[in-house]
């Protein structure tokens, strides 16, 4: 993977890369993707890919209230950077 | 049972709870496996205990698993100031047994690492060689128990992140089946391979904890029970399947996996040799996987909901970045990228897709085996405890070492460490893996091992609890 191959990926990953790093990241991430060429050697004709251990039964209940949440929202906001009584604050969008 | 009334006796009276509290302190000066320390705050969270429950028995979390108002930072400098609202439901029905969480234990940045290391807010060293890692990534979780701070803990396995610690550290670990346990108040890594999983020391401990919170839950809908019955052993003797070929195991390693197997053929065992040629392709598979997975699941830390936000923003896009920026460190931004790239449009077909078909692969070699065999076992990791310092180990070749654990990951089968000895002043062990909801098998081999070989504390570890199990 070159530098600039690296950039377009982080940027994706809405990652900000500074200077100092880019050099060690792309040599990890190109050792990786090298060695992943290993899977290439297997042949995978006639193969599902498997997205999970187990696929169990689909899991499915009455559509009523289980359980009321234990958590407040308020609670919930509280943990976040900023925010108000009802809301998450982010920088303006506009 | 006598470690039951020991930790009783500290932690119900004040005295002897206060010495509790300093020893592991000092202790932990020098191990560095707790984050929070807070037995006060852990005992008035816990709910209840009838009999044969773990009533008072203090345990440790690792620090990616919600205790309420605990913290969770999972490592992380983005989560460095988050506490948890509240408890994973593992952690709940330890409180109903009466069970007392004392604080959360280190671990590498997300639970992606092999030593610790990658931890952003302590170095926690092995409690047998305070100049060797712990294992990783729940290294925290396995010094507490080595060190004899706590009787049992919790860790999470993606890739073998309970068992190798547990290994490293001369503990017991285990990784259920997927699904056996609850993933609700685990942070997500990567949700296809992770297990919350329990580190102990004694076959019994692991048992009774692990009886104790497995079962579906309504809030993972990947959770399950056992369906149908649990099969019966193939013959009336036990019979494990050892690897033919073992290549790239430290010789001490190699050593300690031939001496199981001959333990193993004492207790009257039949062992079967056998070859799983897709044990070849399982590091990169899994890290494939693991890449995407993580990249998906830590695109929810942008600065908004939790933890930290960088001071730098000016608008929403660059508050994202450079919350990122700030708050993860390289181990984990490399997996990011990583996981981003295999699933780009135009490459995924190239590797996560073809990942996922191979795991199938894996998924039918094993069944294949597990036809012919009660249990495999395998070494845990091609080396004993290695140095935190020094060249011995790149994180490349760390990952590369992942070969034996991420097999049982990749297949969601139950799979469990077991302690076989010391060399050189350090532990070494082997692992069983079962067929799975086959827990029961596992604890019943490791019961047999623990007649022949009972795990010795570390060096370094508590007087107070010293010579009771």
């Amino acid at each position: 993977m070159d530098r600039k191959e690296l950039e377009t990926t982080a940027s994706l990953a809405m990652l900000q890369l500074h200077e100092d790093e880019v050099d060690t990241l792309t040599d990890a991430v190109t050792t990786m993707l090298d060695y992943f060429s290993l899977m290439e050697d297997v042949d995978i004709s006639g193969l599902a890919p498997t997205t999970h251990a187990f696929i169990a039964q689909e899991s499915v209940r009455d559509d009523i209230i289980a359980e009321v949440p234990e958590v407040e929202p308020k609670e919930l906001l509280s943990r976040g950077p900023e925010h108000d009584e009802d809301h998450f604050i982010i920088p303006n969008v506009l | 049972m006598a470690i039951d009334t020991k930790w009783s006796e500290i932690l119900n009276s004040s005295e002897n709870k206060g010495a509790y509290i300093k020893e592991v302190q000092d202790l932990d000066d020098e191990i560095g496996a707790f984050l929070q320390f807070d037995p006060d705050l852990g005992a008035a969270l816990t709910t209840g205990g009838s009999e044969n429950s773990l009533k008072g028995l203090p345990f440790a979390v690792k620090d990616n698993i919600a205790v309420k108002d605990f913290n969770l930072t999972c490592g992380s400098k983005i989560l460095e100031t988050f506490s948890s609202p509240y408890s994973a439901t593992a952690v709940k029905r330890l409180l109903e047994a009466g069970a007392i969480p004392v604080g959360k234990v280190n671990l590498d940045e997300f639970g992606m690492g092999s030593a610790t290391t990658n931890s952003a807010l302590r170095k926690t060293v092995n409690p047998w060689n305070p100049d060797r890692v712990p294992g990783g990534s729940s290294g925290g979780s396995a010094a507490a128990v080595a060190a004899g701070m706590v009787p049992f803990s919790l860790g999470s396995d993606t890739g073998g992140s309970v068992r190798q610690p547990a290994n490293f550290c001369g503990v017991y670990g285990l990784k259920p089946t997927y699904g056996a346990v609850s993933r609700y108040g685990l942070v997500a890594y990567a949700s296809s391979l992770e297990c919350i999983g329990i580190l102990s020391e004694s076959v019994d401990m692991m048992e009774r904890v692990y009886e104790t919170i497995k079962g579906s839950d309504p809030k993972d809908q990947t959770s399950r029970d056992a369906s149908g019955e649990i099969p019966d052993l193939h013959h009336e003797t036990m019979t494990i399947g050892v690897l033919e070929s073992t290549e790239g195991l430290d010789e001490e390693v190699a050593q300690a996996y031939e001496e199981a197997i001959n333990q193993c053929k004492s207790l009257g065992w039949n062992i079967l040799p056998v070859t799983i040629d897709s044990l070849n392709y399982v590091v990169p598979v899994y890290y494939t996987i693991a890449a995407a997975e993580a990249s998906a699941n830590l695109a929810r830390y942008t600065g908004v909901r939790y933890g930290h936000r960088s001071a730098q923003s000016t608008d929403v896009q660059s508050m994202t970045r450079e919350t990122r920026e700030e708050g993860f460190g390289s181990e984990v931004k490399s997996r990011i990228i990583l996981g981003t790239y295999v699933l780009r449009s135009g490459f995924q077909d190239q590797y996560y897709v073809r990942a996922q078909k191979i795991r199938t692969r894996i998924k039918m070699d094993l069944a294949e085996v597990y036809e012919k065999v009660d249990l495999l076992m395998m070494p845990v990791f091609p080396t004993q405890a290695f140095p935190a310092t020094g060249d011995s180990l790149t994180p490349f070749q760390q990952k590369l070492a992942d070969r034996y654990t991420i097999t049982a990951n990749l297949a969601g089968l139950p799979a469990m460490s077991v302690p076989t000895g010391v060399k050189n002043g350090l532990p070494v062990g082997v692992q069983f893996m079962a067929p799975e909801f086959c827990e029961t098998h596992l604890f019943k081999a490791a019961k047999a091992y623990e007649a022949i070989y009972r795990p010795q504390r570390a060096s370094k570890s508590l007087h107070l609890i010293q010579e009771v199990r």
